[in-house]
């Protein structure tokens, strides 16, 4: 595995969920594969069904399920929700699948968690879509309670769990760290007292680094005002990136359309992903174009160009070609 | 391994629960290494439990591992045996969704997912876990058709008085046209004649005497009769409990517990075979790696073409 000291932030890969459908066969593959290659993190999207008018309805496969099985088949790798809406799922059963599926990884779960937003996915499926982000208070507070003290006794107006206790616990006493994917006032103002991470789509911030620096001014503001230290809240973006062979992401959300892929050379990529870096971005969830095991292959020296160093700061004395690629 | 003269398939449930693996917690690392150990002796299944915390005045209460994150990681590291949960309770989750899930670990495990679908009985976990209680069976006979309508059929609509799913679509499909094989735990009548309806197997708790089958039998073969489904399509299955030598006890199932030499445990499990069940969860005190392999001579004993007095009907 390259030498990711100088690495200057993690890179994950989001596997493909819209894109096309991936036999688990395809995902195990490439999964194994950016593993080897270098990759930080493995990111599923928590969807049931997409209905866009004029297109063919598509679902990914469930969510959880999914990381459960990569978590069994990886070794390195951090895993996590990209991000699970905790409208699915009664809030104590979410801390039980994510205590179960950090005990499967040996402490990799990232818990992202979001209130969800595709209206036709939970009017099929039965799921309430009013008052999401009060629902999402309550849910919050019984999934990171449970998982932080392993007991809660919680009645709210939307959720009522009893001298609930989560055992057995998982291998981190605090639980899974916790990550945020939302830019909404109240959203933020319920979770960044207790995250780890904040998370944002690239469609909010047309998918540059120069659209970072106003989306974490609004992160800063909305931490001091409930008195947590910016600094200690990690900020994370999922980026798009077009390789050889794409054909444009299909869009899931309408406005993911306005954010054209980050494309050129590996020393261009890498350069692109180190301003994101500057920029305050301390971990990517890369959406790649195509999302296939070739494309995985054809980001790696973009992987190695990072843990190079940037160019001309005396930081390759290992060329990237010379060091050891993870072999399993 | 030569499975052609086994008269039943024969699963291995795996300590979920706090406190079952001999007095200690199973970790994933114990749980991997029972369950390939399992697999390499040439068992037919590998099978975990639906429960949340079981709450007994007077005891130390007991947490789970969650059903199916456990299933889709021994779904990956896992290559031939079959893979359920004994039984998943249906009110745990929203019914579409446990469609999804169950369709998802099919395709995980490449077609070896049996659903096991009951109605659950524990109630301290319900309220614990925020899931009603009531109406246990006319929510479960809702949460059946959603289920079973969309692995079959890939679609559902229901306005029922539990559930509501409009146009509810499956998507992706996993890899079987039909969805996996859906099993139903219980003996009550109503239940009976939903799982004579829907499902492709039935199973029964804790029965390991052969003369306890003809009556549980007669149940099943009536309900089907009651449907006009002709009984002989619906496959009968129990889970059996085995005490080997070094039992570590029981905190919560009351015997009696089936012991014996490999032979006579064989022989057991022969019966069951000649009273109609075709596949046994047999849940192992020590539920242990080294219980499984205390196992192995059993099952190479079923293996064995069976002695000449049962020979007949081979």
């Amino acid at each position: 595995m390259p030498d990711s000291r100088s690495r200057p932030l993690k890179v994950g890969l989001q596997l493909p969920e819209v894109e096309r459908v991936a036999p688990w066969a395809d995902l195990a593959v490439m999964a194994r594969r950016a593993e080897e290659v270098g990759f930080d993190s493995l990111w599923v999207g928590d969807h049931l069904l997409y209905r866009t008018p004029g297109e063919a309805p598509k679902g990914p496969w469930e969510a959880w399920s999914l990381l459960a099985a990569l978590a069994a088949i990886t070794e390195r790798v951090e895993l996590g929700p990209l991000v699970a809406c905790t409208s699915f799922h009664n809030p104590a059963m979410i801390a039980k699948k994510a205590a179960t599926i950090e005990e499967i990884s040996g402490g990799r779960l990232i818990l992202g968690l979001g209130a969800g937003w595709n209206e036709p996915e939970y009017r099929a499926y039965g799921f309430p879509f009013d008052h999401r982000v009060a629902r999402f208070a309550e849910a919050f507070t019984i999934i990171r309670t449970l998982l932080r003290d392993g007991e809660i006794d919680f009645v709210g107006d939307y959720y009522q769990v009893r001298d609930c206790l989560l055992h057995p616990r998982g291998p981190r006493p605090g639980g899974p760290p916790l990550m945020v994917g939302s830019e909404g006032e109240r959203m933020l103002g319920l979770t960044l007292p207790h995250v780890a991470s904040w998370n944002a789509w690239y469609a909010w911030f047309g998918n540059r680094p120069e659209g970072i620096p106003p989306l974490l001014a609004k992160i800063d503001a909305a931490c001091r005002r409930v008195g947590r230290d910016p600094a200690t809240v990690e900020r994370t973006c999922a980026v798009l990136v077009a390789l050889p062979g794409a054909a444009g992401r299909p869009a899931a959300d309408p406005a993911d359309r306005g954010a054209p892929p980050l494309s050129g050379s590996p020393a261009e990529l890498a350069d692109a992903l180190r301003a994101f870096a500057q920029a305050g971005i301390a971990h990517v969830q890369l959406v790649l174009d195509p999302n296939t095991v070739a494309a995985i292959e054809a980001f790696a020296p973009v992987l190695d160009l990072l843990d190079a160093g940037p160019p001309g700061d005396g930081g390759e004395a290992t060329a990237p070609d010379e060091r050891a690629r993870r072999t399993p | 391994m030569t499975t052609t003269t086994r008269p039943l398939k024969v699963g291995i449930m795996l300590p979920d629960t706090e406190r079952e693996m001999a007095g200690e917690t199973a970790r994933w690392s114990d749980l991997l290494a029972m369950a390939r150990t399992a697999e390499a002796l040439g068992f037919d299944s590998l099978w975990v439990s639906d429960h949340l915390l079981y709450r007994y005045e007077g005891k130390e209460p007991q947490g789970v591992w969650e059903c199916w994150s456990l299933l889709a990681a021994l779904a990956a590291a896992t290559e031939r045996v079959e893979l359920g949960p004994l039984v998943s309770c249906t009110s745990f989750r929203n019914p579409a969704l446990l469609a999804k899930i169950a369709d998802t670990i099919d395709e995980v495990s490449g077609g070896r997912l049996i659903l096991g679908l009951g109605a659950g009985w524990h109630e301290p976990e319900y309220a614990t876990f925020d899931y009603p209680f009531d109406h246990r069976v006319g929510r479960f006979a809702e949460a059946l058709t959603i289920i079973a309508g969309l692995l079959r059929d890939g679609r559902v609509d229901l306005q029922g008085d539990y559930y509501q799913v409009r146009d509810c679509e499956l998507r992706p499909r996993g890899p079987r046209p039909q969805g996996p094989p859906i099993m139903i735990g219980s003996t009550g009548p109503r239940m009976l004649r939903l799982a004579a309806r829907h499902a492709d197997l039935w199973n029964a708790w804790g029965r390991h005497d052969p003369s306890a089958i003809p009556e549980l039998r007669a149940k099943v073969d009536a309900a089907c009769a009651e449907v006009g489904r002709a009984p002989a399509t619906l496959g009968r299955t129990v889970s059996v409990l085995i005490d080997l030598p070094d039992r570590a006890g029981r905190p919560r199932e009351r015997p009696p517990f089936l012991t014996g030499t490999p032979d006579e445990m064989a022989d057991a499990l022969r019966g069951l075979a000649r009273e109609g069940i075709s596949h046994v969860q047999i849940l192992l005190d020590p539920n242990t790696a080294a219980g499984i392999e205390a196992l192995a001579p059993m099952l190479e004993s079923l293996d064995r073409a069976a002695p000449p007095e049962h020979a007949s009907g081979a």
